[in-house]
């Protein structure tokens, strides 16, 4: 059963300081496996996750629990994507450039898989950037469409129509593998 | 080929979610991020616990809004307590500045030269022939009057038979 991740931080900002601990439980590993599916190293992913757990400590007094938390917080991580994303086109240099595709290698030995689960995986990782983070945050997060829309800012039909599309292709093309096996 | 129904991919979706399970995190994770959280508290907590901060804060606060808040205050009407006071350079006395030469007769009329007599060469020769009778006329005025007299009438009497 889920905890309901709304009142986390709201009893944080009350003074229950085991709530931001429990919110750090419940939504680091989440937070990893976004990272770590976007293509970074595991030690990046964590720093990442670090980082979003510090901006929501600091913006707490802020935070008014009117939408649900989960989008919340994974509006904050994508912000934190994107400065990284920026700060690495003006500081990577040399070993610090990351390989994508080892680095999705190294995402996906994180867990022992399935032969389907690993087609899966391929099936995603083949996907172009822009399905593969509305597929992150409207099917793996499980996030609302219209906080889909908000983060990535499109409409809420676009995502529903390219979420509807993209699985559609992607089931047709796990199926392809499927048989080649 | 059929379209998968909505179910079909409801359940395609699941099994995507499957196939990517949550990474467990590293074991000092946690000790990292608190940490990172005591060594850089929130703003707000930096001023709560630091007399010195708040100092330099409102120090900050009084520079960058003091400037625009006293231009504002010193346009208001009635704030300004003395009047300005202007300023003019006295009318110089003739004895001071020795004659002057440009001294203007009242009874020569002269028409300020507008914009098209300036490159007039008959219109310059006509000022500086009233310019040279009004120096001659200043000269005579500090001789005695008799003489002053004389000299004029003797003028006069050439002007007439020069026409």
């Amino acid at each position: 059963m889920t905890k309901p991740s709304e009142d986390l931080l709201t009893r944080f900002n009350q003074g229950d300081a085991a709530a931001f601990a429990e919110l750090v439980e419940l939504f680091g590993p989440r937070l990893k496996g976004f990272f770590l599916r976007k293509g970074v190293q595991v030690s990046t992913a964590e720093d990442l996750s670090q980082h979003v757990f510090i901006r929501l400590y600091n913006s707490a007094s802020r935070y008014q629990a009117r939408g649900r938390f989960d989008s919340f917080c994974f509006q904050v991580a994508h912000n934190i994507f994107l400065d990284h994303c920026r700060s690495k086109k003006v500081t990577l240099h040399g070993d610090d450039i990351p390989e994508q595709s080892d680095e999705r290698a190294q995402a996906s030995e994180q867990v022992e898989a399935s032969d389907r689960d690993q087609i899966l995986r391929k099936v995603l990782a083949e996907q172009d950037d822009e399905t593969q983070q509305l597929l992150e945050l409207a099917v793996l997060q499980k996030l609302a469409y219209a906080d889909v829309a908000t983060i990535l800012d499109i409409p809420v039909g676009t995502v529903k129509s390219r979420v509807y599309y993209a699985l559609r292709r992607m089931r047709g093309q796990f199926k392809k593998y499927e048989q080649d096996l | 080929m059929n379209n998968p129904s909505d179910s079909q991919l409801d359940d395609f979706a699941q099994l995507l979610q499957q196939a990517h399970p949550e990474p467990p995190m590293s074991d000092d994770f946690d000790q990292q991020l608190f940490a990172k959280l005591e060594s850089s508290p929130p703003l707000r907590n930096v001023f709560q616990q630091s007399r010195f901060m708040r100092v330099a804060a409102s120090l900050l606060l009084i520079s960058v809004l003091g400037v625009p808040a006293a231009a504002f205050m010193g346009i208001l009407p009635g704030t300004s307590p003395k009047p300005p006071v202007l300023l003019f350079m006295p009318a110089p006395n003739i004895d001071d500045i020795g004659i002057e030469l440009s001294a203007v007769d009242p009874e020569v009329v002269v028409i300020p030269p507008v914009d098209e007599y300036i490159n007039d060469p008959s219109y310059q020769q006509k000022v500086t022939a009233i310019n040279q009778h009004n120096s001659f006329r200043v000269l005579i005025q500090l001789l005695p009057d008799e003489i002053e007299a004389c000299i004029l009438d003797f003028i006069s009497k050439m002007n007439k038979l020069l026409r």
